[in-house]
C-alpha cells in the first residue's frame, strides 16, 4: 500500500498568523491553559528559543518579551478539517493522523493524476500554501511520516526501496511508542532506528515487551497498519452580516433563525436530518466566539433547530459586540421519527398563507424580498436604526436589515454648530427653530458612536430629525 | 454666591454602582462653582455624615437627602427639613431595606406616616410621575402628585424637572410641567449628577455595568449614554430652564428650608440601662462596685475607695454609668451562654470568671475589673486611669472584649434579641476599591477575557491604579495589551476608582447601643448573617457621630484557654483564677527564653522565639 503522509508543522501557530497577521514576526507563544497550569503547545518562529510542553513562565524566562496567546483548539481543528477536505478532494482515502498529520492511500491514483510526482504535487497544491505542508511517500504510515519530518516545506521526499537504510540514521524519538519504552531504549544504548533494527527480534520482545518488537519492525520500515479512513462529512454553511456590531440577543436569535431557515431550505437538506450545529460570529480584535449545538437525536426542520440554538444561546450569549454570524449544519443522517400533531396549527396555515402572499407579491414585483417581519432588538438603544431591525418574511430572498437607517444630508450650521438648513430631495430648506437636542456616546463599542441629534421645526412647518456624527462631522437625517 | 440654582439631586459613590465620585469631589467642585448649599442624595445613607461633615468645614450648608427606589421600581428623592424629617428619611431607608438587604425597595404605604419634615422631589425621569406618563396614565399620575402634596403640604412636594441631553427630556419636562400646573404644585430643576465633573460618565457606565455582572453594552438598558449627569455651574443651570425660571428659583427656597445639619442636629444620647427601683445608673453601678470590691479585696480599702472616687467623678463628667452597665449586661448574657453551654457553674460570680477579656486602655479601670468586663486588677498593675479616660476628652472612651468564637457569635444574636434591632445593630464596613477589585471590575464591565483579567491580577505587585500602565508594560503576557481596545480604557479609568466605596458590609464586632430607636438616627439593614442588623454607616461615621461602640471582639485563643483551665479544674480539682497569676513566675520566662513558646498567642512567630530564646 503506497501512502503519502502530509505533515503541516506547527499548525497552530500558522493558523494563527493567518487570522493575527499583525502578531507576524512578534514572539508569540500559544498557552494551553489546563487544569495544571498554562503550558506553551506552539510557538511562532520569533519564540524558537522555546520549546512546547513548558510550563509558560518557563516560556517567559526563556523568551524575554513574549507575548502569551491562548490556544484556540476548535479553529485550529476547523483549519485542519479544511485540509483533509481538500485532500480527500484529490485522492479520496484520508486518514486524520492528529493535527497536522494526515495519511493519504495513493494506491491507484497515479494512473488517474499522470504519475505519482503529479500527484503529491497536487497533494501539496490542494493544501493552503501559507501552511506549508511536507510530503512523505512510502509503502507504510511509519516510514512516510519519518520521509515528511525530513523534508523542505512544500516539498515531497519518497523513501527508497530499501526503507531500513534510510530509517536505519534516524533517532529513536520517530517511533510511536510509550515515553517508558523510548526513555528504555536509550538507556539501552539503542539511539537510532538502525541500532533497534541490528537488533534480534527476540532480544527486543525480551527486554521491551510488546512495543519493543514493534519498534523492531518499524526500525525495519515495516508498518502494515490499514489506513482509518475520515468519512466524508457533509456540512451546510450559511453565514449573514449583521446590520450594526452589538451584544443583543435578540438580533443574535434573528440571524440564527434565518440562517437555519436558508440551510434547510437548501435541497441538500432535503429528507435530511442535522446532528450538530456550529455557530461561528466575528469579534472585532480578537478570535472568533464559537459555539457548537449538538442535537440528541437528527433535526429535520428548522423550527425545532431554532428551538434548540435558541436555547443554548440565551444559556451563554456572546458577551462581546459580534457584527455577523455563520452557521455550519453537520452530522446528517436520516429521518429517525418526527411526531406530527394531530391537528394543524393554526400558526402553520397563517405562515402558508403569508408565504402564499410573499410569493404573489414577489412575482407582481419581479423578485425580491416583498413582505418583513419587524423585530425589536433593542428598544433601548440610544440609535434609533439599532433598536429594531427587519428580516424578510422568506429568508432566502435578503438579509437582516435596519429600520430607520439613517440617510446622509447636507446641513448648512449656525456659528454654534446647530442646523440653520437642510437640503432635503435637492431642495434647501430653512430651519425655523431647534425644538429639543440630544446626545450619545457610546464609547465601548469597536467602531464608537457619538453623535449631536437635533429635533428641528422647519420654515414650513415639517419637523425633521437630524443628527451629526462626532467623529466625522457629517450630518444624517433619521426616520421620515 | 451660587445665584438661584442650588442642586438638590447628587449622586456619589455610595450609591454604589451609580454614582461615580468621591463626596470630597463633589464638594470641592461644587465650591469652585461657587455653591453655597449641596444636597446629598444618595440611594442610602452610608455617606451622609461624612458628606454633611466635610461640607460644614468647606462653608457649604449640606442638604441631607436620599433617593428611595419604590416597589414599583420608580425613584423619588426625599430631603430633610428638620431632624424629624431626616429620621423619617432613616426610618423610610430602613423600611425599604427590610424588603431586600441588597435591593432595597419602598412600599409607597409607608410615605404618609413618615412625611413630616421631609421635601418631595418627585424623581424626574426615573420619578413614578414619568413612569405614569409614559405609560398614558395622566390621571393617574394627577391623583398620586395630589395625594403626595396632601401628605407632605403643599409646599413639600415639587415636580423635578431634568435636562441631561437625553432623548425625550423636552417632552417629559413640558408633560410634567403641564401636571404640576393642573395639580398646583410647583416645579424643581436638578441635574440628577451621578459623577461631579464631566469625564467620569465613562467610569459611572462601567460602574453601572459591573454592579450589574455584566458588560456595558449588555447594560445599556440601565445607562445614561452621555457625560451630562456632572455637577454643573448655576449659571449653565439657569440657562437650561431659561424658559422655565421658576424651576430654578424654587431649587434657592427648598434649600433655605432644610435647616437641617447632620453634622450638628444628630442629638445622640447616651444608652441607659435599666436599674433597680431607687437608684440612679451611677448610683447602681457605685453598688456593685462596692460589693465586688469587698469580695475581691476583703474590704473596701482606702487605695480601692480613692481610686473609685476618682473613677465615678469620671463616670458622672462624661456620663458614662448607663454606658458601662450596658457593658456589664452584655457580659451577664455572655456569662448566661457559659452557663447553658456548660463552661460555668450559674453559682459562679461574674468578676470571678469573667466571660470575656478587656483589652488596651479599658483595663486601666478599676470599675471595669470589679464588674467583670475586665479581668485585670488595674491596682495590682499600677495603671492610671489617664490612659483609659482623659479629664478632657469629648470622645467616648473605647473599650474592647475579646470572646471565645464560640461564645461571641451566639453572643451577637443575644445581644440582638435582648435589645432588638430597634437599640442595637452592628456597625457598617464600606469596603473601598483596591487594584485587584478594580480590575476584575472595570475589566468584566468592558468585555475583557476573565482568565486573563485573573492572570493580571495574580503577576500584580503594585498597590497603586495609577501604576497599572507601567507594571502591564513590564510583563510579557500584557505589555501588547497596553494599547488594545478595553485595556486601554480599563488603564484610563483605573486610576479613577482607587479607594471608592464600593459596597457595604458588616464591621468586624462593633456593636452600637443607643437608648433612642437606631432608625430614627441611621437606616439599618439585616445583615448576611441571619438575626444579626447592619447599620448604613461605617466606623468612622460612628466615631464622628460619637456613638457609643463596644467591640465584640473573637479570639480563637480564649477557646484553648477555656479548654486549658477547665482540664485543670478537672485534674486538679481548682480552677487558677487568671487574675492572680504569678506575672513575675521565673519558669515562665525561663521557657520563654528557652524558645518553648510554639502555640502561645503573642509568642509563637519564628522571630518571637528565636528572639526569645536568642
Amino acid at each position: 500500500m503506497k501512502v503519502a503522509c502530509v505533515l503541516i508543522t506547527h499548525l497552530r501557530a500558522k493558523a494563527e498568523m493567518q487570522r493575527r497577521p499583525h502578531l507576524k514576526g512578534q514572539p508569540v507563544v500559544i498557552v494551553d491553559r489546563g487544569r495544571s497550569g498554562a503550558v506553551v503547545v506552539d510557538h511562532f518562529p520569533a519564540a524558537a528559543a522555546v520549546a512546547d510542553g513548558i510550563p509558560l513562565e518557563q516560556a517567559l524566562s526563556r523568551r524575554a518579551g513574549a507575548v502569551a496567546l491562548d490556544a484556540d483548539e476548535p479553529h485550529y481543528r476547523r483549519v485542519f478539517r479544511q485540509v483533509l477536505n481538500a485532500l480527500q478532494g484529490v485522492a479520496g482515502r484520508v486518514e486524520d493522523a492528529g493535527l497536522g498529520v494526515a495519511c493519504v492511500d495513493l494506491a491507484g491514483l497515479e494512473a488517474m493524476h499522470g504519475g505519482e510526482e503529479r500527484l503529491v504535487c497536487n497533494l501539496l497544491n490542494a493544501v493552503p500554501q501559507h501552511l506549508q505542508p511536507r510530503v512523505g511517500v512510502s509503502d507504510g504510515k511509519f516510514p512516510a511520516l519519518v520521509a515528511a519530518r525530513a523534508s523542505e516545506p512544500l516539498r515531497a521526499v519518497r523513501v527508497p526501496a530499501d526503507a531500513a537504510a534510510f530509517l536505519s540514521s534516524c533517532s529513536v524519538g520517530h517511533l510511536p511508542v510509550s515515553g517508558a519504552t523510548l526513555e528504555a531504549l536509550r538507556r539501552f544504548g539503542l539511539h537510532t532506528l538502525g541500532q533497534v533494527a541490528a537488533m534480534e527480534q527476540g532480544r527486543m520482545v525480551d527486554r521491551f515487551g510488546p512495543e519493543g518488537a514493534w519498534a523492531w519492525s518499524l526500525a525495519h520500515g515495516h508498518d502494515g497498519r490499514p489506513l482509518i479512513l475520515l468519512k466524508h462529512e457533509e456540512e451546510v454553511t450559511e453565514q449573514t452580516a449583521l446590520p450594526f456590531a452589538a451584544t443583543s440577543l435578540e438580533l443574535l436569535l434573528l440571524a440564527a433563525d434565518t440562517l437555519l431557515q436558508r440551510a434547510y431550505a437548501r435541497p441538500v437538506m432535503r429528507g435530511r436530518h442535522a446532528g450538530r450545529a456550529d455557530l461561528e460570529c466575528p469579534v472585532f480584535g480578537a478570535g472568533p466566539w464559537q459555539k457548537t449545538v449538538n442535537f440528541q437525536e437528527g433535526v429535520g426542520r428548522w423550527e425545532r433547530a431554532s428551538f434548540i440554538v435558541r436555547s443554548r444561546l440565551e444559556a451563554e450569549p456572546p458577551g462581546v459586540p459580534v457584527d455577523g454570524l455563520a452557521l455550519t449544519l453537520s452530522g446528517f443522517t436520516g429521518e429517525t421519527g418526527a411526531q406530527l400533531g394531530l391537528l394543524p396549527e393554526a400558526r402553520d396555515s397563517r405562515r402558508e398563507r403569508l408565504a402564499e402572499a410573499e410569493r404573489r407579491l414577489q412575482a407582481r414585483r419581479g423578485g425580491g424580498p416583498a413582505l418583513y417581519r419587524v423585530a425589536q432588538v433593542a428598544p433601548w438603544h440610544p440609535a434609533p436604526e439599532m433598536r429594531a431591525v427587519q428580516t424578510p418574511l422568506d429568508a432566502l430572498s435578503g438579509g437582516i436589515r435596519p429600520l430607520l437607517a439613517p440617510e446622509s444630508v447636507t446641513v448648512e450650521e449656525d456659528e454654534n454648530r446647530q442646523p440653520k438648513a437642510v437640503r432635503l430631495s435637492g431642495e434647501w430648506q430653512r430651519v425655523a427653530r431647534v425644538e429639543e437636542s440630544w446626545c450619545f456616546d457610546l464609547w465601548w463599542l469597536p467602531n464608537p458612536v457619538t453623535r449631536v441629534y437635533y429635533r428641528v421645526e422647519r420654515e414650513d412647518g415639517g419637523r425633521v430629525t437630524l443628527f451629526r456624527d462626532q467623529h466625522d462631522g457629517g450630518w444624517f437625517r433619521q426616520g421620515r | 454666591m451660587s445665584g438661584g440654582y442650588v442642586e438638590l439631586h447628587a449622586k456619589s459613590f455610595y450609591s454604589f454602582g451609580l454614582g461615580a465620585s468621591h463626596v470630597h469631589e463633589l464638594l470641592a467642585q461644587a465650591a469652585e462653582y461657587g455653591y453655597d448649599s449641596l444636597a446629598l442624595t444618595d440611594t442610602n445613607l452610608c455617606g451622609a455624615l461624612d458628606f454633611a461633615r466635610q461640607a460644614s468645614a468647606l462653608g457649604l450648608r449640606p442638604i441631607t437627602g436620599g433617593e428611595l427606589t419604590l416597589a414599583c421600581g420608580s425613584r423619588l428623592t426625599l430631603l430633610a427639613r428638620t431632624r424629624e424629617g431626616y429620621g423619617n428619611l432613616s426610618r423610610l431607608f430602613t423600611l425599604a431595606n427590610a424588603v431586600g438587604r441588597r435591593n432595597p425597595r419602598l412600599d409607597p404605604r409607608h410615605l404618609p406616616q413618615h412625611a413630616a419634615g421631609l421635601t418631595l422631589l418627585s424623581g424626574g425621569r426615573d420619578g413614578p410621575l414619568s413612569a405614569l406618563m409614559d405609560g398614558s396614565r395622566r390621571p393617574e399620575a394627577l391623583r398620586l402628585l395630589r395625594g403626595w402634596r396632601d401628605c407632605f403640604g403643599p409646599d413639600a412636594v415639587y415636580v423635578e424637572l431634568q435636562r441631561n441631553f437625553l432623548e425625550d427630556d423636552a417632552r417629559r419636562n413640558r408633560d410634567l410641567a403641564a401636571l404640576a400646573r393642573d395639580a398646583g404644585a410647583p416645579v424643581a430643576a436638578t441635574n440628577d449628577v451621578h459623577y461631579h465633573a464631566p469625564e467620569r460618565y465613562r467610569l459611572q457606565h462601567a460602574l453601572v455595568a459591573a454592579s450589574r455582572n455584566t458588560t456595558i453594552d449588555r447594560a445599556r438598558r440601565h445607562i445614561r449614554p452621555n457625560h451630562h449627569l456632572c455637577l454643573k455651574p448655576p449659571a449653565d443651570m439657569e440657562r437650561l430652564f431659561r424658559h422655565c425660571p421658576e424651576a430654578v428659583s424654587n431649587t434657592r427656597r427648598i434649600a433655605q428650608t432644610c435647616e437641617f445639619n447632620l453634622s450638628a442636629d444628630l442629638g445622640y444620647r447616651l444608652p441607659d440601662a435599666d436599674v433597680p427601683q431607687g437608684y440612679t445608673p451611677g448610683s447602681y453601678l457605685q453598688q456593685l462596685c462596692r460589693e465586688a470590691a469587698v469580695r475581691r479585696y476583703g474590704a473596701v480599702t482606702q487605695e480601692v475607695a480613692e481610686r473609685l472616687r476618682e473613677e465615678f467623678r469620671l463616670i458622672k463628667r462624661h456620663n458614662l454609668a448607663g454606658f458601662l452597665l450596658l457593658y456589664r449586661e452584655i457580659v451577664f448574657l455572655a456569662q448566661q451562654i457559659m452557663e447553658e453551654q456548660g463552661l460555668s457553674h450559674p453559682e459562679t460570680l461574674l468578676e470571678e470568671r469573667p466571660p470575656g477579656r478587656g483589652r488596651g486602655s479599658s483595663v486601666a479601670l478599676l470599675v471595669g475589673y470589679l464588674t467583670g468586663i475586665s479581668h485585670v486588677d488595674p491596682l495590682l498593675w499600677g495603671l492610671t486611669l489617664e490612659r483609659f479616660i482623659p479629664e478632657d476628652t469629648s470622645l467616648l472612651p473605647d473599650i474592647d472584649l475579646d470572646f471565645p468564637r464560640n461564645l461571641r457569635d451566639e453572643l451577637i444574636r443575644r445581644v440582638h434579641q435582648r435589645f432588638g434591632p430597634e437599640f442595637a445593630v452592628l456597625a457598617g464596613a464600606v469596603s473601598t476599591y483596591q487594584v485587584k477589585g478594580i480590575i476584575q471590575d472595570l475589566g468584566k464591565a468592558l468585555g475583557l477575557p476573565r482568565e486573563e483579567l485573573s492572570l493580571l491580577s495574580k503577576q500584580l505587585h503594585s498597590h497603586d491604579a495609577a501604576a497599572l500602565e507601567s507594571e502591564m508594560r513590564e510583563l510579557p503576557a500584557f505589555r501588547q495589551r497596553v494599547d488594545a481596545p478595553g485595556w486601554r480604557e480599563l488603564l484610563a479609568l483605573a486610576p479613577q476608582l482607587m479607594h471608592a466605596p464600593r459596597s457595604l458590609g458588616q464591621h468586624v464586632g462593633g456593636l452600637v447601643l443607643i437608648s433612642s430607636p437606631i432608625p430614627e438616627l441611621v437606616s439599618t439593614r439585616a445583615g448576611v448573617m441571619e438575626g444579626r442588623y447592619i447599620m448604613d454607616w461605617n466606623k468612622d461615621s460612628v466615631a464622628d457621630a460619637g456613638f457609643a461602640k463596644i467591640d465584640l471582639l473573637s479570639l480563637p485563643v480564649l477557646d484553648q484557654l477555656e479548654e486549658a483551665l477547665d482540664l485543670i479544674e478537672k485534674r486538679e480539682g481548682r480552677r487558677p483564677d487568671l487574675s492572680s497569676i504569678d506575672p513575675e513566675d521565673p519558669q515562665v520566662y525561663g521557657l520563654i527564653s528557652e524558645g518553648q513558646a510554639k502555640g502561645v498567642f503573642l509568642l509563637q512567630s519564628p522571630a518571637q522565639l528565636k528572639m526569645g530564646s536568642g
